[in-house]
């Protein structure tokens, strides 16, 4: 009985082993979460926005090689030509850039991009019936949209600050200056969309996407994304130079390949959503099953020839050095915890005694926080912690920001707690809440241990966990939690996206789930909002950054390292981020060795 | 009873239909309506899932009208009841694909991964099971022993990575991809099936395993098989002429017991290890992330399967042991 199956395993091996792969060009890229939603009104993590923008076209991009992050023309013919009061843009559109075919166009052959499809694409977030994730990039910043949706979301209604003036040129008035408008139109959710998709697919255009970007989707489920070369997608040539080749940092990646030849360059490309850190791990050391991958932070140590080797081009183990690439590369987010402001033990109050006691227990618990010790425990010493929240990833960063805020200094923090009277039996219970997980399970512990050391009775601070993100999110609205345990990534390289979250306005339900308000912070970014690049703005924003690390508003902050390795094969620098996805079109792969 | 065995034995069978047929019903309803008072707003709950970054109290509103069910309970769930028989499922809230569509996808993924699994496991545990009960206490039936006790108490995922290493890394055999899923074509669908497969049998095995081995043990000790070793009949003869067909029944209803949880739940581990587009993928982000509209599908239609299921293992009953029908 058993004999034929034995037999069967026999024959499935051999045939296994010889399975001569005669197929196309075929990038796999490995991201650690699932993507949900090719629809651009909704694609509001890394993973949806890696389809969007490889399936449709942003007006601007980032350049591919570039950091920190440039943008370059993409669907627009050209940066905008924006008025002397900087209130109207005006964009003009490559010619002759089409839809893919599909049968929701008359004839089934794709039609002509034009402005009205861009005007189209930004009102939708502003219609209910689309349930946008992104309109709060342009809400009260654009004439009349927000007046055009609350007067019912009618399409054939004119926006007058949002108008094509003919097929290929878009004019966008604004309400007051909003210099980071060319940055939200390099965002995933910008994406072009044709009307006719959005409404023949009704609640499936998500599944079903109609672009006009250099690949378009064959297949998409709960493993993975599969796409294939859009054939009809205009002709690009590389210029390596302008896209921001250094040879000291790209030189040995065989870059030189794609120069002067039209994106993309492979034929299939694929993304597979890949949570287990042990799978993922596992399908990219094999070389065969996947391409590129983030390296799970507790392999960091085995992949590196040393483990602490962070520089931007790490030498990696032995065994694994001649077959594939490696670069580490500062997260564009921070990671943070952030008072509510709304607890009436940790948060503003009325009575000024009162919120300086409430200051005291807030600062004392950002010095009792260890955070090179949590740098080595959690993210095995590779992250880099910065005092406040602005990131070295975006151009405002400061170096030179005194450290005290993240130096440790456990008298103090006792001291503080003494001189104000919070005493073990008065300091308050502290509702730790995380998503399920170990890691943040540990981060608790951890979190417990350091404030223990300071004399906070262990019994004060308790775990909450939720199943999802969607209810630790729901807490959070609700205001029911005095630390948010935060993660933020960028979407867009300026720090104004970071210090948003503390601006008094954007309180819950906004992205402000501290619910700090503070006068002075409220008007200076009011302030800093309309400025332009400069070092008047990066000097505001240095003080916005100083007033949340003098209020003690959070224990902050940290941007993670990831390393990123992929195989030699693959012709690509890559790239994980929400600002990013657009580097996909570059990769190219080397024929597989014979 | 003296008005059934008045009747026809025709009659009489009909009649049986109708009850049970009557049961399943019944039984349907009631599972359906648990699950229907189960899946709520408060427990799952899509709001702060899809609600961005940055959302206003509107937006968030917004969403909870546009989630919110009906409030008449009798209404919704005679809704509810509709769209499981009628299939049309709706859509997913979270990525907007139908329903139906989605879960047909994942139904024939779970199915073409589970079924070959669940029938190669159950045969391979009955052959062993046979020979650990031929072989009572000898060497073979220790080995069985051992090694199945080794296999129950190996977690899921060490027998996993341990396969994907051996099976796949560069440095070990590397025979077969890590992870991936293809049924685009025989070939990619076998090289592919491999590793899922080898994990899901020696599962079954190491649940079945001892469990067949001991009702085959105990059928050797009824009156029947004592007599029939002392009329001088072989151990083997009375194993596999007598004692397999008296536990085959078992079997059958073991095995098919298996099968709805497994390709309507899916088997979540081996599916995540794998990046296997299954059921339990499914289910898991559905619950995960609120879309109240795939779980409800899910878990009604897993009803109605079990339901169909039982009604079905009843009739195959008849046949494969006429004397217990159920």
């Amino acid at each position: 009985m058993r004999r034929p199956i034995l037999l069967i395993t026999v024959c499935l091996i051999i045939l296994t082993a010889c399975d001569s792969s005669t197929r196309d060009k075929t990038y796999v890229h490995a991201m650690d979460q699932t993507a949900t939603t090719a629809d651009p009104a909704k694609a509001a993590t890394i993973y949806d926005s890696f389809i969007v923008k490889n399936v449709y076209d942003t007006l601007y991009r980032y350049k591919y090689l570039a950091r920190p992050y440039e943008l370059v023309p993409n669907l627009a013919s050209d940066f905008p030509e924006i008025s002397a009061d900087r209130l109207v843009y005006t964009i003009r559109l490559k010619p002759d850039v089409f839809f893919i075919d599909d049968p929701v166009f008359a004839g089934g052959s794709g039609r002509m991009v034009t402005a009205d499809d861009v005007v189209y694409s930004l009102k939708r977030h502003f219609d209910p019936a689309a349930q946008s994730q992104g309109a709060w990039l342009w809400r009260d910043r654009i004439v009349g949209l927000d007046e055009w949706a609350s007067a019912g979301a009618d399409y054939d209604t004119a926006v007058a600050g949002l108008l094509a003036v003919d097929d290929h040129v878009v004019q966008i008035t604004l309400v007051r200056p909003y210099p980071q408008l060319i940055y939200t139109l390099a965002t995933a959710f910008s994406a072009v969309v044709p009307r006719e998709a959005v409404e023949r697919h009704g609640p499936e255009f998500g599944r079903k996407p109609v672009g006009s970007g250099p690949f378009v989707l064959r297949r998409f489920d709960s493993a993975r994304a599969v796409m294939a070369a859009n054939p009809a997608f205009r002709s690009e040539p590389v210029d390596l130079e302008a896209e921001g080749f250094d040879s000291a940092l790209h030189g040995d990646l065989g870059l030189e390949h794609i120069e002067g030849r039209s994106p993309p360059f492979v034929d299939r490309l694929e993304l597979h959503f890949i949570q287990e850190s042990a799978s993922r791990w596992a399908a990219m050391q094999s070389g065969r099953d996947v391409h590129f991958g983030l390296v799970p932070n507790e392999a960091v140590p085995a992949a590196l020839a040393s483990a602490q080797d962070i520089r931007p081009r790490p030498t990696l183990a032995p065994r694994l050095a001649d077959r594939f690439h490696a670069r580490t590369s500062v997260e564009s987010a921070v990671l943070y915890q952030a008072f509510n402001f709304d607890h009436p033990d940790f948060g503003s109050s009325e009575d000024p005694d009162r919120a300086e006691r409430n200051r005291a227990l807030r600062c004392a618990m950002v010095k009792a926080f260890d955070w090179p010790e949590h740098n080595r425990r959690i993210y095995n010493g590779l992250a880099q912690v910065y005092p406040g929240v602005i990131p070295p990833m975006v151009p405002e960063f400061d170096p030179t920001m005194s450290s005290d805020s993240i130096e440790r200094d456990l008298e103090a923090a006792r001291m503080l707690l003494k001189t104000h009277g919070w005493t073990a039996e008065n300091l308050p219970e502290i509702e730790f809440g995380v998503p399920a997980g170990t890691t943040q399970r540990q981060i608790y512990e951890q979190f417990r241990g350091f404030m223990v050391e300071m004399g906070y009775p262990a019994r004060k601070i308790i775990l909450r966990q939720y199943a999802s993100f969607g209810a630790l999110n729901q807490a959070w609205k609700n205001s029911e939690l005095p630390i948010v345990n935060k993660g933020w990534g960028l979407d867009y390289p300026d720090a104004e996206n970071i210090l948003q979250l503390f601006y008094g306005p954007n309180r819950v339900p906004g992205s402000n789930d501290g619910n700090f308000d503070n006068a002075e912070y409220n008007s200076l970014f009011e302030q800093a909002l309309s400025m332009l690049p400069g070092p008047g703005r990066t000097a505001i924003y240095g003080r916005l950054n100083q007033i949340i690390v003098d209020e003690c508003a959070a224990i902050t902050g940290l941007s993670r390292t990831r390393l990123m390795m992929w195989d030699q094969r693959a012709i690509a620098f890559p790239d994980r981020m929400i600002s990013g996805g657009f580097y996909l079109r570059f990769v190219d792969m080397l024929p597989p060795p014979s | 009873m003296t008005s059934a065995r008045s009747r026809t034995p025709a009659a009489h069978g009909r009649r049986q239909v109708f009850r049970s047929a009557l049961v399943a019903a019944a039984q349907f309803l009631l599972i359906t309506f648990i699950v229907h008072i189960a899946l709520s707003e408060d427990t799952v709950d899509p709001v702060y899932q899809l609600a961005g970054k940055n959302p206003t109290s509107a937006e968030i509103a917004a969403l909870r009208s546009a989630f919110s069910g009906n409030d008449d309970l009798l209404q919704s769930y005679s809704g509810y009841v509709r769209s499981l028989i009628t299939l049309d499922l709706g859509h997913s809230w979270v990525t907007g694909q139908s329903v139906r569509s989605l879960l047909g996808n994942a139904v024939l993924v779970s199915a073409t991964l589970v079924l070959p699994a669940v029938f190669m496991g159950h045969l391979v545990s009955l052959a062993l099971a046979i020979l650990a009960a031929a072989r009572r206490g000898k060497t073979a039936d220790r080995i069985l022993r051992m090694a199945s006790a080794a296999l129950f108490s190996t977690s899921v995922l060490i027998l996993i990575m341990v396969l994907q290493w051996a099976l796949s890394s560069p440095d070990a055999l590397a025979l077969l991809p890590a992870r991936g899923w293809s049924i685009a074509s025989t070939s990619e669908y076998l090289t592919y099936i491999m590793l899922p497969t080898l994990v899901l049998v020696a599962l079954v095995i190491a649940v079945n395993l001892r469990f067949y081995r001991t009702i085959l043990v105990e059928q050797m000790a009824q009156s029947y098989a004592v007599f029939a070793l002392r009329q001088g009949v072989t151990r083997w003869r009375v194993v596999l002429y007598h004692a397999v067909p008296n536990i085959l029944g078992v079997v059958l209803v073991r095995a098919a017991y298996t099968l709805p949880p497994a390709v309507f739940g899916g088997a979540f581990v081996v599916e995540s290890y794998f990046g296997i587009p299954g059921m339990g993928q499914v289910s898991y982000n559905a619950l995960l992330a609120g879309d109240r509209p795939v779980a409800a599908a899910i878990l009604g239609l897993l009803a109605l399967a079990i339901v169909v299921l039982q009604s079905f293992i009843g009739w195959t009953y008849r046949f494969v042991r006429p004397q217990v029908v159920p």
